[in-house]
């Protein structure tokens, strides 16, 4: 592996372009072409307006996206199928974890280990989180050995503004892992918070949460900052012994303690940034303990996320605007990780290990969005990576399991470079139809050139909406991919073509329907391989994935209500059905507010029956079972600048599971929850007045 | 450790798309420089929603009436709103207007930057008529404006000053205040309502 990335020209992974240089002419000659020959004409605001007018003002004041076009657009008008959780969703709904706000989505299912991770499947596609691409404020969250995020309690919600999920392949504009889809948090803006918000949790099952959010913003200067941290511990579920399917033992541990940081300081058109993620969490569920000589006690998992940044939005003339970013980023599993502690036929047969892995990147984006005319806008962007990879694992052992191992050394970092150009046409035809015309050329040492186009029509008619959407995507193998199990050096990159079409209408402006049909063809697959000596990542066959998103939203007066089915047909290349994925999912909504202060949310999420990937010892066979899961939360908020919440997670206490791809039969999912918690918000305005005046008289 | 790229010839796709983002660039600068259509189109589709959460005096036989004081970009999304909408049952007219004095009988005054100077001509004729004051420059509503439009990240958001609705004897839903970002003079007023 490290001669591969260090000598690019050996590397046997290397992908040829699989386009021809006479097509990307084309594209250009295209662009260029349609730069001079359709200049602005009449300007065709009807069917905006119209379609504005339909709005309620909620909706009008309603969060416009960024993600899919790397601009501001109306989500109706954006060339793919978005869905977003608000800031106002997670805090009445009593969001713990960032799969908690997933879960009331369409197309989304999960294998959550109830452990160190949890895995998002997006539309039918079974994966380690490499398939999807987690942002959070624009820049990626990934983890940068293995291409994966990680799913759990890391992520600040309290200050989260909203979170946009973008359905379908979008490597035309985000490059590799943007195949499954594209999750970017927004954190608040120090505009957004203005004043200090402290809030406290605790549950059963451990559960602790407390947070901080402090916000300043001067109007006149336009300046501001905000901090936000938070401290969260939980032990999820009650896996020992019977619990748990008896994969562990009665002494196992199953902690959770996540710590987070985000600082954000804005000056005009500048913003520097930062969010920080320290993660340690037990690590006994990655595998079955009983019956091996693995400790289910006192190992864990300890991993950090930093990411920091520098952004500039120059927006000052009207028909164009500069957004420029440089970002630095860190993933690193630290080096007091004790993943393993093994027992031998005697006591010094056996070991404890340490593991280190960091990982760091540098990058710049540079983008320009060009209005030409009325009809036509542009937006293009160049990027720039820099990696510092470690090699592998470094691990170190101590000669018996009772004994700490040493701190493992520094492992070699491996350096690559990752070049993008990605451009994106917009083309207004008529009044109510628009195509985007988009692609995105990569060139990386080591996975060579890769070009990825995008195709995408929106027609919006008053209450009616249409998007027509051919998108490319794929994912390139990571050192974790290259090297975890046995190791394959030979892996190449995953490709993914993608065809929806979506349709929506608003009976009126509180009642709106939308369907997303959809194929998913997704080639060249890596996919676990098990032999006699142990498993390794392969490219192996494709996965066939046909659709259907179906959601229907109610919300008048005090009632708000939602409705959503999916049905997902996942086969491989003979036409069996992919493991871990349900035909059928659902979920239901409804929110009551009794006063202005008092309100009541029921949600329901329906899982169908599903397969596992291998047999299930305690049950005997390979079907996991449907399951209905039913949450609720009661808040009274604003009471003297105090909102209290009592949640309950799986109120029925249903008994259900999730698939594994490992030794462990399947995962038990956390039984019923109960939590409370206060949250206190302070104006610091007649302070800082205060403050001013003082100032002022002296 | 170092890393070595490889090095190959540029390609002509290469060649063409640099060319295409210098001509591109090029044309883009060159070409006019149009107002932020999508923006005014927001402002305005909010001022027409405005009229469903206000409190008006009864005066049911006149058009309801939208005064735009000074230059705006706001004007041509409205007079298309209203050639299509009518406010309860009442036509609704776009008026421009150049001088405070102008604005007599509206309902809704949208104050264009350039009129700003007027700023305390136009409040106490808003306040004697009755009229809901309408800006979108930033800190128009610390100055008495009633709603003040105000850029919330990509959105578009805006800020009410309470004080001043009421001193125009005019009521507001709590819907709207929901979504206001609630403000408070700079200034104080006296009994008589000139500032101090």
């Amino acid at each position: 592996m490290k001669k591969h990335i260090a000598d690019g020209t050996q590397a046997p992974f290397i992908m040829k372009p699989r386009y021809s240089t006479s097509v990307l002419s084309c594209l250009c000659l295209f662009m260029f072409m349609m730069s001079f020959l359709l200049p602005g004409n009449a300007y065709g605001q009807k069917t905006d307006l119209d379609t504005m007018l339909n709005l309620s003002l909620e909706e009008l004041a309603n969060l416009p996206v960024t993600t899919p076009a790397k601009k501001s657009q109306k989500r109706s008008e954006t060339p793919a199928t978005v869905r977003i959780i608000t800031a106002k969703d997670i805090e009445e709904r009593g969001y713990l974890t960032l799969e908690e706000a997933l879960a009331d989505l369409p197309g989304i299912q999960f294998r959550n280990i109830v452990g160190f991770n949890s895995y998002v499947f997006m539309r039918g596609i079974p994966n380690q989180n490499n398939l999807i691409l987690l942002m959070v404020d624009g820049v990626q969250m990934n983890e940068l050995n293995s291409g994966g995020f990680y799913g759990g309690g890391q992520y600040n919600l309290a200050n989260v503004e909203r979170i946009e999920v973008v359905y379908g392949p979008a490597s035309a504009l985000y490059g590799t892992h943007a195949v499954s889809g594209v999750i970017n948090i927004i954190t608040k803006a120090p505009k957004d918070v203005q004043g200090l918000r402290v809030s406290s949790l605790t549950g059963n099952h451990k559960t602790l949460q407390h947070d901080l959010i402090y916000g300043y913003f001067n109007e006149k200067h336009d300046f501001g900052f905000s901090l936000s941290g938070m401290f969260k511990k939980s032990d999820k579920a009650d896996l020992r012994g019977a619990k748990g399917d008896y994969n562990w033992s009665d002494s196992m541990d199953n902690f959770e303690d996540d710590f987070a940081l985000d600082a954000k300081a804005q000056y005009k058109s500048f913003t520097i940034g930062l969010n920080f993620q320290d993660k340690q969490a037990s690590r006994a569920t990655k595998e079955k303990t009983i019956g091996t000589p693995l400790q289910d006690h006192g190992i864990d998992w300890h991993i950090h996320f930093l990411n920091a940044y520098a952004k500039y939005d120059y927006e000052k003339p009207k028909n164009w605007s500069l957004h420029s970013m440089a970002y630095f980023r860190d993933t690193t599993v630290e080096d007091d990780t004790r993943p393993v502690i093994r027992w031998g036929w005697d006591a010094n047969g056996g070991y404890q290990e340490r593991w280190y892995r960091p990982n760091y990147l540098l990058g710049v984006e540079n983008r320009v969005n060009i209005s030409i005319g009325k009809k036509l806008s542009l937006a293009l962007g160049v990027v720039y990576e820099h990696e510092w990879l470690s090699a592998g694992y470094s691990k170190s052992r101590s000669h018996s399991p009772f004994d700490n191992a040493p701190k493992p050394e520094d492992p070699d970092l491996l350096m690559s470079n990752l070049g993008s150009f990605y451009t994106q046409l917009e083309w207004r035809m008529i009044d109510s139809l628009a195509m985007t015309v988009g692609a995105r050329y990569d060139y990386s040492d080591v996975y060579g050139s890769v070009l990825t186009p995008r195709l995408g029509l929106v027609f919006n008619k008053e209450k009616f909406t249409a998007k027509l959407l051919y998108t490319e995507a794929y994912r390139a193998p990571k050192i974790w991919d290259f090297q975890d199990g046995l190791g394959n050096p030979g892996l190449t990159s995953e490709e993914m073509r993608s065809l929806e079409l979506v349709l929506g209408y608003s009976f009126t402006e509180h009642w709106r329907v939308e369907l997303s049909v959809y194929r998913n063809v997704l080639r060249n697959c890596i996919t676990r391989e098990e032999n006699a000596s142990g498993w390794r990542w392969v490219n192996r066959g494709r996965v066939n994935t046909n659709g259907v998103e179906s959601t229907i939203e109610y919300r008048i007066g005090k009632w708000k209500t939602y409705l959503n089915y999916t049905y997902t047909d996942s086969g491989d290349e003979n036409g069996e059905m992919v493991p871990e994925i349900s035909p059928h999912t659902a979920n239901a909504g409804v929110q009551y507010a009794f006063t202005d202060h008092l309100r009541l949310d029921l949600r329901g999420q329906y899982l169908g029956k599903r397969r596992n990937t291998h047999e299930i010892g305690f049950s005997g066979d390979r079907w996991i079972d449907d399951a209905f899961i039913l949450h609720g939360t009661l808040s009274y908020l604003d009471y003297h600048g105090f909102d209290f919440q009592l949640a309950a997670k799986n109120m029925l206490n249903e008994k259900y599971y999730h698939p594994s791809d490992t030794s462990v039969s399947r995962y038990r999912q956390p039984q019923f929850t109960i939590m409370f918690k206060v949250v206190k918000r302070f104006s610091l305005a007649p302070v800082y007045a205060k403050i001013s005046d003082k100032v002022r008289k002296q | 450790m170092k890393n070595s790229v490889n090095r190959k010839k540029r390609s002509p796709g290469a060649l063409m798309i640099a060319a295409a983002i210098v001509i591109m660039g090029f044309s883009a600068l060159a070409a006019d420089n149009e107002k932020d259509s999508r923006a005014d189109d927001i402002k305005a589709v909010f001022v027409y929603k405005f009229t469903g959460y206000i409190t008006w005096p009864e005066d049911d036989d006149k058009p309801f009436t939208i005064a735009i004081l000074g230059k705006t970009s706001l004007l041509e999304p409205l007079k298309t709103i209203a050639e299509k909408k009518t406010v309860d049952t009442r036509p609704l007219l776009i008026r421009e207007c150049s001088n405070v004095d102008d604005v007599s009988g509206a309902n809704i005054l949208l104050i264009a930057e350039t009129m700003e100077k007027h700023l305390e001509a136009i409040l106490k004729k808003a306040e004697e008529e009755n009229i809901l004051t309408v800006g979108s420059s930033p800190g128009l509503a610390k100055k008495g404006v009633a709603i003040n439009f105000c850029p919330m990240e990509d959105r578009i958001g805006f800020e009410m000053n309470l004080n001043a609705l009421k001193r125009s004897g005019l009521g507001v839903s709590s819907q709207l205040v929901k979504l206001a970002k609630l403000v408070e003079e700079d200034r104080p007023r006296d009994a008589g309502g000139e500032l101090k």
